[in-house]
């Protein structure tokens, strides 16, 4: 049985579908078995990030009304044949569409057959985001380092705290900009996960390289793993299976981060490893 | 040519009313023909009354027409079971040929999220964005940058075409059939292609200049 996670955030274009869709690659590459759901109804993303946007044929909505079997809908990356499918969004219905009911058969279905089901969220707090955390075990909060964003995370996290999720709701800092960090002028990380009071997964450098790629329908994890913001997405998907990774994508100059415990946490008690 | 003609097709005869000649001459001409018909054959063993099928061509007859024709006919007890028919085409029928076959032309983008649907077939002049979507019931004709998806013969119409270049589509549709565009030769496409279904029902690549051979196209409606 596999895990459902949902990447959210609450503002737009903090980076949730470039996480969804990195964070999907890095767990293939960890040789996990990865499905996709984009919830974005009527304005998908995640299916260009992954470059499959010219091979969508049925989408989420002929799946939840029951046009087509879930199986048929699924999208194959040629790339990572029979580990990484993706279920788009349609392009041309609302988020009114999605029924959760249907949408609970679906990813429990889906749960059964992969390792991973990845949910990218909508932003805003409405149906495509409800829909979302009631298929959810878990959740990915994502957050830029700005006042704004950590600001609509918080009233995301307040609504997912009053969610039952199994695996809890974890914390990952998207497009932290290292000049502004050295200059003192970025918002700092502590005082972020302090504000939030959720546990940090993971810290991802902002880069050119990330926006340069996925212009090319490309992942910055598949095309540049040696690239700062992909080791970023690497250790984010390492870190869910469970590795002890030190958070240390950015030299903390006060190196403040909270001592991370040791008693196992979610991940690692979700995937029986005790290292 | 006779006014009025007595056939024998399939087991089944036929009186056709050439619908060029004056219809009170074709009355008088079937009763000169039903009338010899009768003196010829009353002197052989007399017969049980056929079936007949009156067909009057191009032309419709009224009510009162129908009745006076059937009538004659019966009058002679040669045939019974008088069927009446023509091949003139009735108001629906004639505007769903019109439809099925006129040239719909689309000048406006078809943008990410759109689908627009025609009857008929479609010259495209305006460009789809990727993920918009034209479909047609006929053949789509490409004259403009194609990003989205075009769908032709939708949704079963085996006979529609698609002609023009597709190189940077996403998905080529026709009938039930979908190709990704990516998975094709994509060098190999240009305005000059050509894509129908089969006979194996797959579909197929050609050149335009070839499209007598594969798929003779029957009359295009212009407005």
């Amino acid at each position: 049985m596999g895990t459902s996670i949902v990447v959210t955030s609450g503002k737009g274009g903090v980076g949730k579908t470039t996480t969804a869709a990195n964070l999907g690659i890095a767990l293939v590459k960890n040789k996990k078995r990865v499905c996709a759901i984009d919830l974005d109804v009527g304005l998908r993303n995640l299916d260009t990030m992954l470059g499959l946007s010219n091979r969508v044929i049925y989408d989420l909505i002929d799946v939840i009304e029951n046009r087509v079997d879930v199986n048929q809908a699924l999208v194959e990356h040629p790339n990572f044949k029979n580990q990484l499918y993706l279920l788009a969004a349609s392009q041309n219905a609302t988020q009114s569409n999605l029924n959760i009911a249907r949408m609970q058969k679906i990813v429990a279905q889906l749960k059964a057959e992969f390792d991973f089901v990845i949910l990218d969220c909508p932003a805003g707090i409405e149906t495509g985001f409800k829909a979302a955390i009631n298929v959810a075990d878990s959740a990915i909060v994502v957050t830029t380092p700005e006042v704004a964003a950590v600001g609509d995370a918080d009233r995301v996290v307040g609504i997912l705290e009053h969610s039952a999720l199994n695996y809890g709701i974890h914390l990952v800092i998207n497009r932290v900009r290292m000049q502004m960090v050295e200059s003192g002028t970025s918002m700092d990380i502590q005082s972020i996960v302090n504000r939030l009071s959720v546990p940090l997964i993971g810290v991802i450098v902002d880069d050119d390289e990330v926006i340069a790629t996925s212009n090319q329908g490309q992942s910055i994890v598949a095309l540049e793993s040696d690239n700062r913001a992909a080791a970023g997405y690497l250790n984010l998907a390492r870190r869910i299976l469970g590795e002890q990774i030190p958070l240390n994508e950015i030299d903390f100059a006060s190196n403040s981060l909270p001592q991370r415990s040791s008693k196992p946490g979610f991940w690692q008690r979700l995937f029986h490893r005790n290292n | 040519m006779d006014n009025v003609v007595l056939k024998g097709k399939n087991k089944q005869y036929y009186l056709e009313i050439n619908s060029d000649s004056d219809l009170k001459q074709s009355f008088k001409d079937i009763q000169k023909l039903l009338a010899d018909l009768q003196k010829s054959t009353k002197e052989t063993a007399p017969t049980d009354e056929l079936p007949v099928i009156i067909d009057t061509q191009n032309r419709l007859l009224t009510k009162k027409q129908m009745l006076d024709l059937t009538n004659l006919v019966a009058k002679f007890h040669l045939f019974s079971n008088i069927k009446v028919i023509n091949k003139v085409l009735d108001r629906a029928a004639a505007e769903k040929y019109v439809q099925e076959n006129q040239l719909n032309i689309e000048t406006k983008i078809v943008r990410s999220g759109q689908i627009v649907t025609y009857q008929g077939n479609l010259l495209l002049m305006g460009g789809v964005h990727r993920s918009g979507e034209v479909r047609a019931s006929g053949d789509i004709y490409i004259m403009s940058p194609v990003d989205g998806i075009v769908h032709a013969g939708y949704p079963n119409n085996n006979q529609a075409i698609i002609i023009g270049d597709l190189s940077h589509a996403s998905q080529l549709r026709i009938s039930d059939l979908i190709a990704i565009v990516a998975d094709l030769e994509v060098d190999k496409l240009t305005e000059q292609t050509l894509f129908y279904v089969n006979d194996l029902h797959n579909l197929a690549q050609d050149q335009v200049q070839n499209l007598n051979d594969i798929k003779p196209q029957k009359g295009i409606v212009l407005d």
